[in-house]
């Protein structure tokens, strides 16, 4: 995408914004267990989505929904109904191996393959068959790395394992990982939570950048990150989305008590 | 003398000659290749008896074993470990595993003699009926190490790559089963080790056989009459001549050298592949 393109599609999201994914009444139980409870939620296009509540309130529950990492745990169950771009990503016809590679994933905790750090940003498209030359990894690597803002400090050791880094640069290395499939969506949980202060800066300033080009969603317990990196935040509570909103208004002069509690950290 | 005034091989008068031989510089001791080549030999020359056949049958049976129960010992762990569904089922077939572990190898042999020979008709004292009931007894051993090494992998890795769009073969076979592959190794190593020196199956098979001729090039081969290294021992101790004996000692240790290879084999992927996380 170039530059004005770029400014013109935010620009247009911002004039109306587009709504990338919505879930409609999503509810999961896990075995008999009901994690979720008719949650309904948009989120826009080119902007950082905030999910925040108490411990255990579904968070990542939610999150995993989206890209149906939840498919993994046999006793998980989810019912309603999640769009992306309009189209149920639960329908029977959908590919969740395509759609994992249109919606990507950060974990909590920084998950490099035990490779060299070229090889966990290839995988995702040599898989995908994205790519095949030796020029177009290269150049896939490169950019991907750029992107995460992690190029200049491994330029020099792309072949050297990736769990060899420090926890903040490996953190970054799964982010350039998950962006290196060109992915439309990037969902985060907990992204900074393993990582010190600087660390946190530095992925934090990441993700206000990829937001111009990537869809984010993420899970975070620090408030001051929510307010930091999102636009629009929700709350969630035992379950129950309790209020979403624009970050601003949500940390200012938030609708419910609930949330007013909890942003003030007066529970939680 | 005196034991040798009552074996009927050699005279006392031999034994002299060959004391004199040697004083004089024409016998000599020398180390005995001989006994690595030569196949068995009949009670009255039990210098020339040999390990050469029982090596060969031994080999057979571990290349059998390793064809056979590694695939399929992986295959099951990774149906057990990533697929099958949790149910009284699967938990029966664990169950049963665990405990096929335990059952007595002479079991397996009569289970061998019953299925292989009379039923489907294979050949007596062949390695490829060895391989098979050696294959059944190693499975269990296999299954348990694999699935062991498939476990230790944490599931972050699993995560990331159907994170980024993997399917479930494609994290299993890119990713899961690389990092197991050294613990998947050492147990196939240590079973394959307990299979080589395993004895009371073979001896039910017909593996106890006294044979003379080498058996053929694989794979016809695998159906030719053969022996086994710890048959060949426990064999050579039920002869009636005293030179049987060193000659079962000997086997003993070349079975024990084998055994120690292995197994400091195994030690050293371990060490080498160990990974913690
Ligand atoms: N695999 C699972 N099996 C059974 N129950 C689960 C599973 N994962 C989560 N749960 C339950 O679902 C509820 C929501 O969990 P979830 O992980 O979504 O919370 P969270 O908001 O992300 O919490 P945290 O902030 O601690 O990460 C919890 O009560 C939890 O016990
Ligand atoms: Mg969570």
């Amino acid at each position: 995408m170039s530059e004005s393109a770029t400014e013109k599609a935010l620009s247009a999201s911002m004039e109306r914004p587009e709504i990338k994914m919505r879930g409609t009444n999503v509810s999961v139980f896990y075995g008999a267990k009901q994690a979720l409870y008719d949650v309904n939620l948009d989120v826009r296009e080119n902007s950082v989505t905030a999910l925040i509540g108490p411990s255990g309130c579904g968070k990542s529950t939610f999150l995993r929904c989206l890209n149906r990492m939840n498919d993994t745990i046999d006793i998980c169950r989810v019912t309603g109904e999640i769009t992306l771009d309009d189209e149920n990503i639960y329908a029977p016809a959908i590919d969740v191996v395509e759609l994992r590679a249109r919606v990507g994933m950060v974990f909590q905790k920084p998950n490099p393959f035990p490779k060299s750090i070229y090889e966990n940003i290839v995988y995702g498209p040599r898989i995908h068959g994205q790519v095949s030359t030796r020029a177009e990894m290269d150049e896939i690597v490169e950019r991907s790395l750029m992107k995460a803002g992690l190029f200049n400090e491994v330029k020099d050791r792309l072949h050297e394992p990736g769990t060899g880094l420090s926890g903040g640069q490996q953190q970054r290395l799964c982010i350039a990982r998950a962006i290196a499939v060109s992915p439309e969506v990037i969902l985060m949980d907990e992204p900074c939570s393993a990582l010190d202060p600087i660390a946190t800066a530095k992925v934090e300033e990441l993700i206000d950048e990829l937001r111009v080009n990537y869809t984010i969603v993420i899970v975070t317990h620090s408030m001051q990150q929510a307010a930091r990196v999102s636009q629009r935040t929700a709350m969630f509570h035992l379950g129950n989305l309790v209020e979403e909103g624009p970050t601003e208004k949500m940390f200012t002069n938030p609708d419910t008590k609930l949330t007013q509690d909890y942003i003030t950290g007066r529970f939680g | 003398m005196a034991s040798a005034e009552l074996d009927s091989n050699v005279t006392p008068g031999q034994l002299r000659l060959a004391d004199a031989l040697k004083r004089a510089g024409i016998l000599r001791q020398q180390f005995n290749w001989n006994f690595f080549t030569a196949p068995d030999a009949s009670d009255t020359r039990p210098e020339a008896a040999g390990l050469g056949v029982a090596i060969l049958g031994s080999a057979y049976m571990m290349v059998i074993v390793l064809v056979l129960s590694l695939p399929i010992g992986v295959a099951a762990s990774i149906y057990l470990e990533e697929f099958a569904p949790q149910n009284r089922w699967t938990d029966l077939i664990e169950v049963n595993i665990a405990n096929l572990a335990a059952v007595p190898s002479i079991v397996f042999g009569i289970l061998g003699l019953a299925i292989f020979i009379n039923f489907v008709g294979l050949p007596q004292s062949a390695p490829v009926v060895g391989g098979l009931v050696l294959t059944l007894m190693t499975l269990p051993t296999i299954i348990i190490a694999t699935r062991a090494a498939l476990k230790a992998v944490p599931p972050s890795i699993n995560d990331a790559a159907l994170g980024i769009g993997a399917s479930k073969m494609q994290a299993i076979f890119h990713h899961i089963l690389p990092l197991a592959a050294p613990g998947i190794l050492t147990g196939t190593i240590i079973g394959l080790a307990q299979a080589l020196g395993e004895t009371a199956p073979l001896l039910l098979i017909g593996m106890v056989a006294f044979v003379r001729e080498y058996p053929g090039a694989p794979p016809e081969g695998f159906f030719d009459p053969a022996s086994a290294l710890p048959v060949q021992v426990y064999n050579w101790t039920q002869r009636g001549d005293p030179a049987f004996v060193e000659r079962a000692s000997g086997a003993i240790i070349v079975l024990l050298i084998f055994l120690v290879i292995m197994n400091a084999i195994a030690i050293l992927l371990r060490r080498r592949f160990e990974r913690r996380w």
